[in-house]
C-alpha cells in the first residue's frame, strides 16, 4: 500500500497548504493583533507608535458592549436549544434503524446547503406572514428570539454531524447490559449513554455558541431592532476612525474563542486519555472482528 | 463433575414452541426448550443456528413472534429486559468504561435500590468470587482480557439471578486462557448453584462444560443431552458431525439378523444395530468415531465379532499424544483411526496392510 502523506509529491502539497494557510489565515490575525495596539488612527504602516487606547475607546462604547450582550445572549439560547434538539434527532439516527432514516437525515442536514442569506430573508417572510395570516392576532416580534430561532436552524444540522459519529462508536451492548441490569431507557441514557458522549456535547456546544455569536447574514434579516455584534461591526467599519477599537475588540473575541477551542480540545483529550473510551472500543472491536470468523 | 449436586427437577427456564423470524430469515423455529434449575446448560451449534436468538430473547432483548417464555413458571414473555431476574455476559463484555470495576459491578444493585454499605460489601463479595480481590478502584481498560471477563461474571452475578445468561463469553481469549476460564466457570456455577444457560459454537466447550447440551442446527433443536449422550448416541447426522470427528459411510443392508443388518466390504463387512423394520436393501447413514477403529493385523482383527474391514495405511499424521492413521479401504472409501501414539498398534507404517475393526454398539446409524 502506498502511503500518500509521505510519497514526494505530497510532501509538497502539504508545504504549499501549509504556507496558504500562513499567508491568508494567520497572518491577517496576526496584523490584526498588530494593529490593535498602533496609537495611529490610520489602520496601516507605519507602526506610529503603540498604545492601548483602542481598547480603552472599545471597553467604554455602550453600543458595542451591548452588541456584545445581545450576541453572547443569542448564542446561550440557540446553542443551548440546538444542542438539546440535535442530541434528540442524532440518537435515533446514529442508534436506531428505521426505514425513512435516509431522508430525514436529507431534511436534518438540508439547512446547510440552503445559503443564510436566503434562509434570512426567508425567515423575515415567514415571520411577517404569521403576523398577517393570523389578523396581528399572533404577533412575532423581530427581535432576540427571532435570531435565536434562526440559529438553531443553522446550528443543527453541525450539531447532528458533530454527535453521530461518536454515538455511532458506542457498543450498543453497552445499553443492552444497562438494560439487562435492570435501569430504565433514561436511566441507561443518563448514567451511560450521556457520559460517554460529554466531550462531543462539549465540544458541539463550544462550536455553535461560537458560529452563532459571529452569525450576521441570518441575523440581519430578523434581528429588528435589536443590535448583533456581526451587525455592530459591519456598521462601524463605514466610519473610517472607529475602525481600530472594531480591532481592538475583534482581537478579543478571536483571543476568547481560540481560548475556548484550545481550552475544549484539551478536555476532550484528558477525558478520552483517562477514560480511554475510543481506543478501548476500538481494541474491543478489532478482537471481534478477528476472532468472531 | 458432569451433573452438579444442585441440579434439581424444577424447571427454571421453558421456552414453549418459539418462533422468531427477521424479515424473511427464520432464525429460530419452533423451538422447545426445558431448563432445569441449577443446571448448567448449553446451546451448542454453527453460527446462524438460532441459538443467541434464543438466548436473547430469555434475556429480553428479543421479542417471540410465536410461543412463551417461563422463568420458574412465570410468563415472561411480554416483559422487558429490565424486569426480568436474568442476567447476561456479553460476548465482548460490554463493561461500562467510563465506570471503575465497583462502579460496574455494582451497577444492578444501585438501580435496585440496595444500600450502599449492602452494595460495597456485596460486590467485595462476588470479586472474592471471580478471584479479583481488590480489584474495585481499577477502570476496564487496565485490566486484561480474562479480568475484564471475570468483572462482566460478577457485574451478572452479584445480583443473584434466576439464570446467568452467557453468549460466547469466551469467544475473544486465547486458548490457553480459555480453557482455565471453562473449568472456573463450571466452578463458579457449582458453588452458587445458578442456572447457566451458555452459548456456544465450540462442541469441545460444550462438552467441557456443560450438564445437557442443546444441539442447535438452522433454527431447531436437533438433540438435547448430556455431554456422553450427544457425543456417543447422537440422533442426527448433523450432530454426530458437529460433535467430534467422524467416519462416515452409506450402509447398504444385505443381510439381516435379529436386530443387527450389515453388508460385506471386499473381504470384510460392516455391521450395525438397526430397528427391526429396517429391510434388506435399504440403505442407512451410518457412522464410526476415528477412536473407536482399532488397527490390527490383516488377518488377525481387534474386534473379531464387530466390523472388520481390511485396507491399506496411506497416511499417518502424528500428533503428540495421538496418532491419526488415514486407511484406504476398497469398496469403502477412507476411514480415519485415531489411536494413543504410545499403543503398539502404532507402529504402522504407510504401506502397511491392516484390519480396521470395531464393536458392534460404535456404528453408530445416523438416518
Amino acid at each position: 500500500m502506498i502511503d500518500i502523506a509521505t510519497s514526494r509529491w505530497a510532501k509538497w502539497v502539504l508545504i504549499g497548504i501549509f504556507v496558504f494557510e500562513i499567508l491568508f489565515l494567520y497572518a491577517p490575525v496576526t496584523l490584526l493583533y498588530i494593529f490593535s495596539f498602533n496609537e495611529g488612527s490610520v489602520v496601516a504602516f507605519p507602526f506610529v507608535g503603540f498604545s492601548l487606547n483602542w481598547y480603552e475607546t472599545a471597553f467604554t462604547n455602550r453600543g458595542l458592549l451591548l452588541s456584545i450582550r445581545t450576541s453572547a445572549t443569542i448564542a446561550l439560547m440557540s446553542s443551548t436549544a440546538s444542542i438539546v434538539v440535535g442530541l434528540l434527532m442524532a440518537i435515533p439516527l446514529a442508534r436506531r434503524k428505521f426505514k425513512a432514516k435516509t431522508p430525514i437525515m436529507a431534511l436534518v442536514l438540508s439547512p446547510l446547503v440552503v445559503p443564510h442569506l436566503v434562509f434570512g430573508v426567508a425567515l423575515l417572510i415567514t415571520f411577517r406572514s404569521v403576523d398577517v395570516l393570523t389578523n396581528g392576532f399572533l404577533e412575532f416580534p423581530l427581535s432576540l428570539p427571532a435570531v435565536a430561532i434562526g440559529h438553531v436552524v443553522v446550528l443543527m444540522p453541525l450539531i447532528v454531524l458533530i454527535l453521530i459519529p461518536r454515538l455511532q462508536r458506542i457498543d450498543a451492548h453497552l445499553e443492552e447490559a444497562a438494560q439487562d441490569l435492570g435501569a430504565s431507557g433514561w436511566r441507561t441514557f443518563r448514567t451511560i449513554i450521556l457520559p460517554l458522549i460529554a466531550p462531543a456535547l462539549a465540544a458541539a456546544y463550544v462550536i455553535s455558541f461560537i458560529i452563532s455569536f459571529n452569525e450576521y447574514a441570518v441575523a440581519v434579516f430578523v434581528s429588528g431592532p435589536v443590535t448583533t455584534f456581526p451587525i455592530f461591526v459591519l456598521a462601524e467599519l463605514q466610519v473610517p476612525v472607529r475602525v481600530p477599537q472594531i480591532i481592538a475588540i475583534s482581537v478579543v473575541v478571536v483571543t476568547l474563542s481560540l481560548l475556548v477551542v484550545v481550552g475544549a480540545e484539551i478536555m476532550r483529550r484528558v477525558f478520552e486519555r483517562r477514560y480511554q473510551v475510543l481506543s478501548q472500543t476500538a481494541g474491543l472491536l478489532g478482537v471481534a472482528d478477528a476472532d468472531t470468523e | 463433575m458432569t451433573a452438579s449436586s444442585s441440579v434439581t427437577s424444577e424447571v427454571g427456564i421453558h421456552l414453549k414452541g418459539i418462533t422468531k423470524t427477521f424479515g424473511e430469515v427464520v432464525a429460530v423455529d419452533d423451538v422447545d426448550i426445558v431448563i432445569r434449575e441449577g443446571e448448567f446448560y448449553s446451546l451448542l451449534g454453527p453460527s446462524g443456528c438460532g441459538k443467541t436468538t434464543s438466548l436473547r430473547m430469555i434475556a429480553g432483548f428479543e421479542v417471540p413472534d410465536t410461543g412463551r417464555i417461563l422463568l420458574r413458571d412465570k410468563d415472561v414473555s411480554g416483559d422487558l429486559p429490565s424486569k426480568r431476574n436474568v442476567n447476561m455476559v456479553f460476548q465482548h463484555y460490554a463493561l461500562f468504561p467510563h465506570m471503575n470495576v465497583e462502579d460496574n459491578v455494582m451497577f444492578g444493585l444501585r438501580v435496585s435500590g440496595v444500600r450502599k454499605k449492602e452494595r460495597v460489601q456485596r460486590v467485595a463479595e462476588i470479586l472474592e468470587i471471580v478471584r479479583l480481590p481488590g480489584f474495585q478502584k481499577r477502570k476496564p481498560f487496565q485490566l486484561s482480557g480474562g479480568q475484564q471477563q471475570r468483572v462482566a461474571l460478577a457485574r451478572a452475578l452479584v445480583n443473584r439471578p434466576s439464570a446467568l445468561l452467557l453468549d460466547e463469553p469466551l469467544g475473544a481469549l486465547d486458548v490457553k486462557l480459555r480453557r482455565e476460564m471453562q473449568l472456573e466457570l463450571k466452578a463458579i456455577q457449582h458453588d452458587l448453584g445458578t442456572t447457566f444457560v451458555y452459548v456456544t459454537h465450540d462442541q469441545e466447550e460444550a462438552l467441557t462444560m456443560s450438564d445437557r447440551i442443546a444441539v442447535m442446527n438452522l433454527g431447531r433443536v436437533e438433540q438435547v443431552g448430556t455431554p456422553r449422550e450427544i457425543y456417543e448416541h447422537p440422533e442426527s447426522s448433523f450432530v454426530a458431525g458437529f460433535i467430534g470427528s467422524l467416519n462416515a459411510m452409506d450402509l447398504k443392508i444385505q443381510q439381516r439378523q435379529d436386530d443387527t443388518g450389515g453388508m460385506t466390504v471386499g473381504e470384510g463387512w460392516v455391521i450395525a444395530r438397526v430397528d427391526a423394520d429396517v429391510a434388506v436393501g435399504t440403505t442407512l447413514r451410518a457412522a464410526v468415531r476415528p477412536e473407536r477403529i482399532a488397527l490390527g493385523p490383516a488377518g488377525a482383527p481387534v474386534h473379531p465379532d464387530g466390523s472388520v474391514v481390511v485396507g491399506t495405511v496411506e497416511e499417518v499424521i502424528y500428533l503428540g499424544a495421538m496418532s491419526l492413521f488415514h486407511v484406504d479401504i476398497p469398496g469403502l472409501g477412507q476411514l480415519v483411526s485415531q489411536r494413543m501414539s504410545h499403543e503398539d498398534e502404532s507402529a504402522y507404517r504407510t504401506g502397511d496392510r491392516v484390519s480396521a475393526s470395531w464393536e458392534l454398539a460404535h456404528t453408530l446409524v445416523l438416518e
